[in-house]
């Protein structure tokens, strides 16, 4: 031990430092020209450290540096460092390290470069392309031993990022980010608290959610001005992420502001929370913020606009009060499946027992291709569920929807579920027919809905739906649809058809007139996309029919040409003069399965076949049509049909080899 | 005598023992594949080319008439069936997507995997503004095509078939597939 101040210079040199992971820095040297040891303490002046290559280049780092025992400082004035300056302090007192850092116009690609070495487990540095960018840093930050890991402590960080460019998960382009960040320590709880501008340029960001298989990410971009966030987070022991406050400002877009105890990590969820947000330009809003939540969703991909007013209070994790205010709002799906325009006024959701009353009104909706009037609705919400007590009829072309009931239950839990019960008031079916491009239909509809369920995606009626057309009623027995906006939505239901006017039904098309009722079940249909994969159907006149049964000439041939091998039996001969035929019973079965039609008729025949129409009245000339084929490719049956509905009478379709008996002469 | 009697009865047995295999149409499901994708990868040059294995579209006329009647030999054909209505349902939305995918195929941020699925395996080259339309119809994609291989198999009355499907297609996807287009090669990635 020297007993006084003794000064004189030290040198060390090494020849080259690797780091593990293979981060090498060649030609180091220490240099202290005046090295100072006086008792137990130490000093260093006009110090000198020099790197000859490193990732960062060459580096030469002058400084001094003190140790009395006690306390301990290191420190540097600026020196060039990644393309900028910087001074750098290191400090250690009774155990406790402070570090204080200082950079200035530091280029981040050399940074990354270093980073990326130096930390090569850390897989999100090298999936990253950093092209662009400098940073100005202020540090001060303390060290604490967590264990046996000397973590950070207490720190805080203020600064900005100029014309950042980074390509990635996470990309920038041009990104000019000013921070002001800091972190307290608590045990192994870490609590940070932070507020961040973007003041030009673009962000995406990943917030880490993950939905189904997307990771959706956020597209920011200062058009109007910086948007600013001011945040206060948490990370526990456990390496759960919290959110305690999230205030947003984005010119031109929102202004958000969440205030509670929510989890963004492992997976999100909030215990209670107030979350409001207000918009006037809610294309942008939708498009920024609400769209990445909502990809997985039906509500993915929507043209919306207008303006939004939300106040959303959450409490033991679920929805306990919802306030929308909608201005001149419009949400249309860009797969044409559903459209709302026109949005005003309010709609309050409470889970309280206290009602709380709203009214909501819209210009006009379609639901696919069927366009709704104008409409408005008088909410009343309470203990969970929002019920509509003022309901002004929704007009469907010259019909309107009339609802009973319509009721929100359990919202913002996992059984919520929409309740809907009422009755369509007569819609002429040529309108509702045209608007889905369909062969227009005579005459009107009708429907009774008694009681409706969208849930999850799915839609049931607990009862029959009813609906009234062709003077008689097609009943669907508690029908179903699953995956109703998905790909491929599947109808399941049993279908009753009672009182059919064949006359009405007829008039529709260019098939031909038929006089008489039509009856029947289809049992079991299962529809996939809206078209038939299987059913049981078997469709007749009634055998104690009231009306008359008459058949006209164009009729008879077309049914021939569905029943039979030759088309236009009665376009020949003297037959062919007389308008119209009586008949017996008129009637066509078929069993659908894996794209084949099972035919039968309303008789079957000894040697196979069956008959389609039997004879009838009382006097000739009397006609049947009989089938002779049993099977017949379901799409073929349907294009078939579709053409002579439309009138193309020379498509002759054939489902039997043996042909129609065309008119069978009394003896 | 008795000896007689065991290898008589045997006989009988061995007889009535009847095993019947139901093999995977492997080369029926290729074809199948093929004109699913390729009519994905370009609906309009494949419309042009019907095959067996359509059931007949809107064709007019006397062809129509011909094809009413569905010959029962010709039902048992062995034959892969990819007409039914949720398949079509899932061509045609596929179909609708690619025009948005295509480009993205091209440019390497979109690669074929070995499971018959896509995804988004660099995200640079899509710009910022395109990055979650392009995760959407990733998602999108996935989904109807783990839709369409269940219900390529449930339309043939083998659900279990659905693996193999699965492979068939994610052969045919990288198959038809134009070069330059990034794959899934084992463990690593490659270029078409």
């Amino acid at each position: 031990m020297l007993a006084r101040a003794d000064d004189f210079p030290l040198s060390l040199a090494i020849g080259e430092l690797v780091l593990p992971g293979g981060l090498s820095f060649a030609g180091l040297s220490f240099e202290c020209a005046r090295l100072v040891i006086d008792g137990g303490a130490l000093a260093c002046t006009e110090g000198v450290l020099a790197v000859r290559a490193s990732p960062l280049g060459a580096l030469r780092m002058p400084f001094t540096a003190r140790s009395d025992g006690r306390s301990s400082r290191f420190s540097t004035p600026a020196f060039a460092f990644a393309g900028g300056r910087l001074a750098l302090t290191l400090e250690l007192d009774r155990g406790a390290q402070r570090v204080r850092a200082r950079l200035t116009q530091v280029e981040l690609p050399a940074l990354h470069t270093f980073a990326t070495a130096l930390l090569p487990a850390q897989t999100l540095l090298a999936a990253h392309e950093l092209t662009r960018g400098t940073l100005d840093l202020d540090l001060d930050c303390r060290l604490a031993h967590d264990g046996g890991a000397l973590v950070v402590g207490d720190c805080a960080a203020r600064g900005r990022i100029a014309a950042l460019d980074l390509a990635g998960t996470n990309s920038a382009e041009g990104a000019t980010l000013r921070f002001d960040l800091a972190q307290t320590r608590h045990g192994r709880l870490r609590r940070w608290r932070g507020e961040i501008a973007l003041e030009a340029g673009a962000l995406y960001l990943e917030p880490g959610l993950e939905l189904g298989e997307l990771r959706p990410g956020l597209l920011l971009e200062a058009r109007d001005g910086p948007i600013v966030a001011d945040v206060i987070a948490t990370r526990d022991a456990a390496g759960r992420i919290g959110i305690e406050r999230c205030h947003l400002h984005h010119p031109g877009v929102a202004e958000l502001a969440f205030d509670g105890d929510a989890t963004l990590l492992p997976a999100p969820g909030w215990r209670a929370a107030r979350l409001r947000f207000s918009t006037a330009a809610l294309a942008r809003f939708y498009a920024i913020y609400l769209q990445p939540l909502l990809l997985g969703s039906s509500l993915g991909g929507l043209r919306a606009a207008g303006g939004l007013e939300v106040d959303l209070r959450v409490a033991a994790g679920r929805i306990a009060e919802l306030d929308l205010a909608c201005r001149d709002c419009s949400f249309d799906d860009e797969r044409g499946r559903f459209a709302l325009t026109g949005l005003e006024g309010g709609l309050r959701l409470h889970a309280g027992a206290t009602p709380r009353a709203s009214t909501l009104s819209w210009r006009g909706a379609s639901l696919y291709k069927i366009a709704l009037g104008p409409g408005r609705i008088g909410w009343r919400s309470a203990r969970g569920t929002l019920e509509a007590v003022d309901w002004q009829d929704v007009t469907i072309y010259d019909g309107a929807l009339h609802l009973e009931d319509m009721r929100l239950e359990d919202f913002g839990s996992a059984r919520a579920k929409l309740v809907l019960a009422g009755r369509i008031e007569p819609i002429t079916l040529s309108k509702l027919t045209a608007s889905f491009g369909w062969v227009p239909l005579a005459g009107r509809i009708t429907g009774s809905i008694p009681s409706l369920t969208i849930s999850r995606g799915r839609i049931g009626v607990d009862g029959d739906l009813d609906i009234g057309v062709f003077g008689g009623h097609i009943v669907l027995a508690n029908p179903s649809i699953t995956e109703v906006f998905g790909p491929v939505p599947l109808l399941r239901t049993d279908v009753r058809v009672r009182g059919l006017d064949l006359a009405q039904l007829t008039s529709t098309f260019a098939f031909g007139n038929i006089e008489g009722h039509l009856e029947g079940e289809i049992a079991d249909l299962r529809l996939e996309a809206w078209q038939a994969v299987s059913f049981d159907a078997f469709l007749a006149t009634p055998e104690d029919d009231e009306l008359p049964h008459r058949i006209s000439r164009q009729a008879v041939d077309n049914l021939s040409r569905i029943g039979a091998g030759t088309g236009g039996p009665l376009a020949s001969g003297w037959l062919g003069l007389i308008p119209s035929y009586s008949y017996g019973r008129l009637g066509l079965g078929c069993r659908l399965a894996n794209g084949i039609c099972h035919l039968r008729g309303v008789e079957a025949l000894p040697g196979g076949g069956f008959k389609l129409l039997t004879r009838g009245g009382w006097l000739p000339p009397w006609i049947e049509i009989r089938g002779a084929g049993e099977q017949v490719a379901w799409q073929t049956l349907l294009d078939g049909v579709e053409q002579i509905a439309q009138g193309g009478a020379e498509i002759e379709v054939n489902v039997g080899s043996a042909g129609t008996r065309p008119a069978e002469q009394a003896p | 005598m008795k000896m007689r009697l065991i290898l008589g009865v045997l006989a009988c047995v061995l007889a009535a023992c009847v095993t019947v295999n139901v093999y995977f149409p492997t080369s029926a499901a290729e074809r199948a594949a093929d004109i699913i994708v390729r009519e994905v990868y370009d609906a309009g040059e494949q419309a042009q080319t019907p095959t067996s294995l359509h059931l007949p579209a809107w064709r007019g006329g006397l062809v129509a008439m011909l094809d009413w009647l569905v010959p029962a030999a010709a039902a048992q054909q062995p034959d892969i069936n990819i007409s039914t209505p949720a398949i079509a349902a899932l061509r045609k939305a596929m179909e609708a997507r690619h025009a948005q995918l295509r480009p993205h195929y091209a440019s390497g941020a979109i690669g074929m995997q070995a499971d018959g699925l896509i995804v988004l395996r660099d995200p640079k080259p899509v710009p910022l503004e395109a990055r979650n339309l392009v995760k959407k119809l990733v998602a999108d994609e996935n989904a109807d095509r783990n839709r369409l291989y269940a219900e390529v198999a449930q339309a043939n009355a083998h659900p279990e078939w659905e693996p193999d499907i699965r492979r068939i297609f994610a052969a045919s996807w990288v198959q038809n597939a134009p070069a330059g287009w990034w794959y899934q090669n084992g463990s690593t990635w490659s270029q078409k």
